[in-house]
């Protein structure tokens, strides 16, 4: 059975037209940029600095201060949106996978960009960035988004984010927001990742994606507790103290996502796998209010 | 310590499903996480508690496992039997030089003996009889093994057939209290009496040997030829003690040569008889003595018991009387032969069980003791086991 079927496709077609009122909600939302000489919409004056193009001095105001002054232009700029989608061997957990509903997550802000004319890039990265779709930018498009989504697998070693974001910055030179979908569980720790987005002028946003089995294991006993990702197995006798103790841990972990992204202004969402995915659509397309949601 | 119900002790086999059981616990399953991270942290809080972790299992199986082997023990009825003493009888009548087991079943017995001296506690006292010909004490009632050891290595072999009924008289007479006593008759039971008393509750009987064929001379006759004094006619009877039949040859010496025998008028250097299961046959010929005086018949027979395939008898000598003084011809001699298929017994070669009737005199007089129970004491024990098995599965232990 195809991952986006027919059904799919009307419903997001139908949902981005609808949430283009709250686009400013939406996780993809550009921001209005001031480029001196571009656009059409005059927003003020600055001095002129020798380069401008003399076309956009303003006359009327030169005559009447005696100096040189420019108009400066507000125009939206060619709207670059980026995904980065993790597809390391822990997003195969939980139930359903967590793969699927990054996937889904991606196709439903894909068409989102596609049908409000933005340009669209995907990387795919585990220990750094695995293979990408190169940029589209037309609705049309979206049929080859969705195969691409649609033809990914599970690939790579465990997740590396910091080296992904070097390698990304080094590939994309065109600033523009970067949705991160992933589960974050890095080794070394997710914050340096988006600091290099942050820093070269990227605008990082993050969904994060966990299974209820990571919040709620449900383990005790004797147990192995084999990590997917380095293959690495661990013997351990779980306790109930040590169970409760774990579980205080994963909040504590969503928590530092949260508070990180609040501090810097960086929209976060965080999903169960299980979440319904209606529900994930019109929070991703900023139609409803995510319950964990912080910007 | 000794078992009323040894039969019991088959519950034991329950350590089988219970160890696999185990094995089974221990296996861990493995459970896939998306990063061991978290659980780090976590694990690297708990106190470390690594050997009672890694003791835990092993522990809690040997406890399972004593349980079991108490509640098995207290099934089997324990006792401790007090002082015992013992009456070995060996039978060294001829029948127990028969060499079907080596060195022979004398030989044997001794071994036999030996080891059960050897499983004696000090407090146990044994004497050591012989009964084959004439009663024999070879040592009294003594809880020196070196003694005893020495007193088997000095019952003789004989030649004689007695049954044992004195011998086991005298031991009964010996052991004053048949409660803690016990004679043990060490026997290739080729007597006629050997099933009366594997009947006996005072006697145990450990036979050595196995049922062996044997033909055998049982009579031998010489008489002086009448009419002719350098000659004797000599009557053979030769008896097959088997379930098959046996073929055989009988020949004659004299003063150790072979001589022809004359039967009906013919000369032949030996019989060859065909004998069946149980058959007697009587052979009559003639010997020419030359004036000798010692013949000997013999068997030429590879059986388990070579002492009665040959007879040696001295040649009378021809006196010449009319023919109406000539008295009785001279009486046949009887020669011992041994049947060594013996009379089934009840306890078989090498079975050293304690007589049955004394399991249950001793656990009647246990009470008499002035320590507790055994049973009580296993109980409580088993009682105390259950409870720290429970212990290790409560989960205030475990976290």
């Amino acid at each position: 059975m195809a991952m986006f079927d027919t059904e799919t496709l009307k419903r997001l077609r139908y949902l981005s037209l609808i949430t283009r009122r709250a686009a400013e909600r939406s996780l993809v939302t550009t921001v209005r940029r001031k480029l001196p000489g571009g656009g059409t919409e005059a927003t003020g004056l600055r001095d002129y600095t020798p380069g401008d193009d003399y076309r956009y001095i303003d006359w009327h105001w030169c005559a009447r201060r005696d100096e040189l002054l420019t108009k400066t232009f507000e125009g939206e700029a060619d709207r670059h949106v980026y995904i980065l989608l993790d597809c390391s061997p822990s997003m195969g957990l939980g139930q359903p996978p967590k793969f699927d509903l990054a996937r889904q997550i991606a196709a439903m802000l894909g068409y989102a960009v596609l049908a409000n004319l933005g340009c669209l890039s995907v990387g795919v990265f585990s220990d750094g960035l695995v293979t990408q779709q190169p940029p589209i930018r037309h609705r049309s498009h979206s049929v080859r988004l969705l195969r691409f989504l649609e033809g990914l697998s599970l690939q790579g070693d465990r997740t590396n984010l910091a080296r992904t974001a070097e390698q990304f910055a080094r590939r994309y030179q065109r600033h523009g927001p970067v949705v991160v979908i992933s589960d974050l569980y890095d080794r070394e720790g997710f914050r340096p990742a988006l600091d290099t987005l942050r820093h070269r002028g990227y605008e990082p946003r993050v969904v994060q994606i966990y299974g209820l089995c990571e919040a709620c294991p449900g383990l005790l006993g004797d147990v192995e507790l084999y990590d997917v990702e380095s293959g690495f197995a661990r013997r351990a006798t779980v306790t109930e103290r040590a169970a409760r103790r774990y579980e205080e841990r994963f909040v504590e972990f969503q928590e530092s996502v949260r508070r990180y992204s609040a501090t810097h202004g960086i929209r976060c969402l965080q999903f169960a796998s299980d979440t319904p995915e209606n529900d994930v659509l019109l929070t991703v397309l900023g139609a409803k209010s995510p319950l964990k949601t912080s910007s | 310590m000794a078992f009323a119900n040894p039969l019991a002790l088959l519950w034991g086999l329950l350590a089988v499903p219970i160890v696999l059981l185990y094995r089974r616990k221990i296996r861990l399953r493995s459970d896939p996480v998306a990063t061991d991270m978290i659980w780090q942290c976590v694990l690297a809080e708990q106190p470390r508690r690594d050997a009672w972790q890694r003791w835990r299992h092993p522990v809690s199986l040997a406890v399972q496992l004593t349980l079991l082997a108490v509640l098995v023990v207290a099934l089997a009825e324990p006792w401790i039997p007090g002082p015992r003493r013992l009456v070995l009888l060996m039978d060294n009548s001829a029948s127990m030089n028969a060499t079907d087991v080596a060195p022979s079943r004398l030989g044997q017995a001794r071994e036999t003996a030996a080891r059960l001296i050897s499983t004696l506690r000090p407090c146990d006292r044994a004497a050591v009889l012989s009964c084959g010909g004439v009663v024999g004490v070879h040592c009294n009632l003594t809880n020196d093994h070196a003694v005893l050891h020495a007193a088997l290595q000095a019952v003789p072999s004989t030649r004689e057939n007695s049954p044992p009924g004195d011998a086991v008289a005298l031991a009964r007479r010996m052991l004053a209290e048949p409660t803690t006593c016990s004679i043990i008759l060490l026997t290739d039971a080729c007597f006629p009496q050997a099933a009366e008393l594997a009947a006996a509750d005072d006697i145990e009987i450990l036979r050595v040997g196995r049922p062996t064929p044997n033909v055998a001379i049982s009579l031998v006759s010489v008489r002086p030829s009448p009419g002719n004094p350098h000659a004797c006619q000599v009557m053979a009877e030769v008896s097959n003690f088997s379930d098959t039949p046996e073929v055989c040859s009988l020949r004659v010496e004299i003063d150790e040569e072979p001589v022809p025998v004359i039967i009906d008028g013919r000369s032949a250097d030996r019989l060859t008889l065909r004998l069946l299961s149980d058959e007697h046959i009587q052979q009559f010929f003639a010997v020419a003595t030359a004036g000798a005086s010692e013949l000997s018949v013999q068997l030429d027979q590879a059986d388990g018991f070579l002492h009665d395939n040959r007879v040696t008898r001295a040649i009378p000598q021809a006196t010449a009387l009319p023919e109406a003084d000539k008295g009785p011809p001279e009486a046949v001699e009887t020669v011992w032969a041994a049947d060594l298929r013996a009379p089934s017994a009840r306890s078989t070669e090498g079975d050293l069980r304690v007589p049955s009737g004394l399991g249950a005199e001793a656990a009647a007089i246990a009470p008499a003791s002035p320590w507790p129970s055994p049973r009580l004491l296993l109980a409580v024990l088993g009682i105390a086991l259950l409870a720290l098995e429970w212990c290790f599965y409560q989960r205030r232990w475990v976290s």
